[in-house]
């Protein structure tokens, strides 16, 4: 009986392994074909039946690839607005967190759902408007578009945030008002060493937001020598097209990824415990 | 006057007139903190918002004066703009389609994560990747790999004596593709299923089993009921997400829509009528219109959550 039991346990074991396995293939595998592509000459792109492995390779795609368009100065301008944003919607929203979980002040809950509430608007309304505003005010084709509106805190970040503030006991604030802290220096001295792990997460969400951004780019940037590296790979398809240059737009698509790719590697039980977090406490 | 009269009352009462200082002095600091909310707020949300919702009333092209026009915005495009209907009918099919298998993928995945095997870091990890890439980046590699004459889908169907489509120029698979590909980005649906699925209390399968429910039986009266709220809240952030699907098919459709409108989703069409044609009142008015869209959609789904959704504390009422 027992036996029996612990046989079909282990059958079901191995079907859910088989099961994992052949899906994580299936969701691998447009990557695999990617750098696959990247790597093989012009007369095996084509070739039939397809070559799963590239032979010979040919690294040099990824050289002419890169200097077909000014991918380093897209690099540079998308590191300065990537750069940027975390910098400032990170500590705007921290800032903006630590009003709303440890100060008094009226009408606090009313707004404090008001920035829940902008989390669902779509940016559809906000972007026509945003256009012309920036138009006025000279900021189309300048990295300020992209960059300043951060300054002013991100909805979710806020929420996140706060979230992670309530958790930390008050008596520190306490505590450190006796010592003479002012408020800005509990914020400043006392929390945002304990918010690292929350903070972190935001860090991350943001880079990844931010280096992938399509749509702002798309409108806000239209002259090539302040393009994102999106805005550069999209173009490989556009400007090539009628004669696509398959291998060479998968190794620019590779380099492109390989950024989000690796930070997410190096972080991604911060991110999906991040994410974990916020999920549950909905 | 008041004010005044206030001051004379308060004098003597001195040690009043401190905390009432005090609190003035709190309040004031903690509006300074939430100052970089409230100016953003008003200079990039509200007051753009506003904003839009005037020029909707307008037909302004950037070019010329705007001038008030009523509703006749929202009157053309509802009577004579084939363009509009055709792009609501394909992002309803395309919004539906996309969430439901979406919930479902990402729900099995979870459930299947959720086991305690070794290596589920791991696939977890895999199952996530796609959803960190780059939307530019994934679309560029649908598009060769969907490709009718040379892609590697078609060639693996083939394989099996299966002729396959060609997927991106043929106007009935087209949008079916985007569908297809939209399935790939589950990591962080699933994410939020799991953190959700962990939060089961395990007595609750042990008295189930003691009551001799079997496997389904277990999912269906305890897993999904206790999941109900998380999947409430992935229904409703994966519809907003969808009705706003823009990349991956102005990538893959060169910013067309085509073939033949096929894949004209609402998102595409505002950007094309806003920054393409320039035609800032209308696309106001798109823009309005989706949002009060979604705004239904989400009531709606709202209202009728509480026949399904099942929340502990008003289980603890009875």
């Amino acid at each position: 009986m027992t036996m029996k039991k612990s046989q079909k346990k282990k059958m079901n074991t191995t079907v859910r392994y088989l099961l994992l396995i052949s899906i994580s293939a299936i969701f691998l595998f447009p990557f695999f074909w990617m750098v696959s592509t990247s790597l093989k000459i012009d007369s095996d792109i084509f070739a039939y039946p397809p070559k799963l492995l590239p032979s010979p390779m040919k690294i040099k795609n990824y050289i002419e690839a890169w200097n077909s368009q000014n991918f380093t100065l897209y690099t540079f301008n998308t590191i300065k607005i990537t750069g940027f944003s975390i910098l400032f919607s990170v500590a705007s929203s921290a800032l903006v967190a630590f009003g709303f979980a440890r100060l008094r002040f009226p009408g606090r809950n009313i707004l404090f759902i008001v920035v829940l509430a902008t989390m669902m608007i779509p940016a559809e309304v906000q972007t026509i408007p945003l256009y012309i505003e920036f138009k006025y005010l000279g900021w189309i084709n300048s990295h300020l578009s992209l960059i300043v509106p951060k300054l002013f805190g991100n909805a979710f970040f806020i929420f996140l945030i706060r979230q992670f503030m309530m958790g930390i006991p008050r008596e520190l604030d306490e505590a450190a008002k006796l010592d003479g802290c002012n408020h800005f220096q509990i914020f400043y001295r006392i929390m945002l060493p304990l918010l690292v792990p929350v903070l972190t997460t935001c860090i991350i969400f943001q880079f990844l937001w931010s280096w992938n951004d399509f749509f702002g780019p798309l409108i806000f940037l239209q002259t090539r020598d302040t393009w994102t590296f999106s805005l550069g790979v999209a173009a490989f398809k556009n400007e090539v097209y009628g004669r696509v240059i398959w291998n060479q737009m998968m190794a620019i698509a590779t380099i492109y990824s390989i950024i989000p790719l690796l930070v997410f590697f190096f972080s991604q039980d911060k991110l999906i415990g991040g994410i974990a977090t916020t999920g549950s406490k909905n | 006057m008041r004010k005044r009269i206030q001051k004379k009352q308060k004098e003597p009462r001195h040690q009043q007139s401190i905390s009432q200082r005090k609190k003035k002095y709190a309040a004031f600091e903690g509006y300074l903190f939430i100052a970089p909310w409230i100016l953003g707020f008003l200079f990039f949300q509200i007051g753009p918002m506003l904003f839009s919702f005037i020029m909707s009333f307008t037909g302004w092209k950037m070019i010329n004066v705007p001038q008030f026009v009523g509703l006749k915005n929202y009157e053309n495009i509802f009577f004579h703009d084939e363009i509009f209907i055709t792009s609501i009918q394909v992002t309803l099919k395309y919004v539906f389609f996309s969430v439901t298998l979406s919930l479902v993928v990402s729900l099995m995945l979870a459930l299947l994560l959720n086991s305690k095997l070794k290596g589920m870091y791991l696939f977890r990890t895999l199952f996530y990747i796609p959803s960190v890439v780059s939307g530019v980046a994934l679309s560029l590699v649908w598009v060769w790999f969907l490709n009718g004459d040379f892609g590697i889908l078609n060639f693996i169907l083939s394989a099996i004596g299966i002729q396959g489509p060609d997927w991106l120029g043929d106007p009935s698979y087209a949008l079916w593709s985007l569908i297809m590909m939209s399935v790939f980005g589950v990591g962080g649906t699933m994410v939020i299923f799991l953190a959700g699925l962990q939060n089961i209390p395990q007595y609750l399968y042990e008295s189930a089993m003691i009551d001799g429910a079997n496997g389904f039986q277990k999912f269906y009266k305890v897993t999904l009921p206790i999941l109900s709220p998380t999947i409430l809240f992935n229904m409703i952030t994966m519809i907003i997400g969808a009705f706003r699907t823009f990349t991956q098919v102005y990538i893959i459709t060169d910013g067309s829509g085509g073939p033949l409108n096929a894949t004209m989703l609402y998102a595409l069409y505002l950007y094309k009528k806003a920054f393409k044609y320039m035609e800032m009142g209308y696309a106001s008015a798109l823009a309005w219109i989706l949002f009060a869209i979604i705004l239904v959609l989400t009531l709606i789904i709202f209202k009728f959550s509480k026949y399904w959704v099942y929340y502990e504390a008003e289980q603890e009422k009875r």
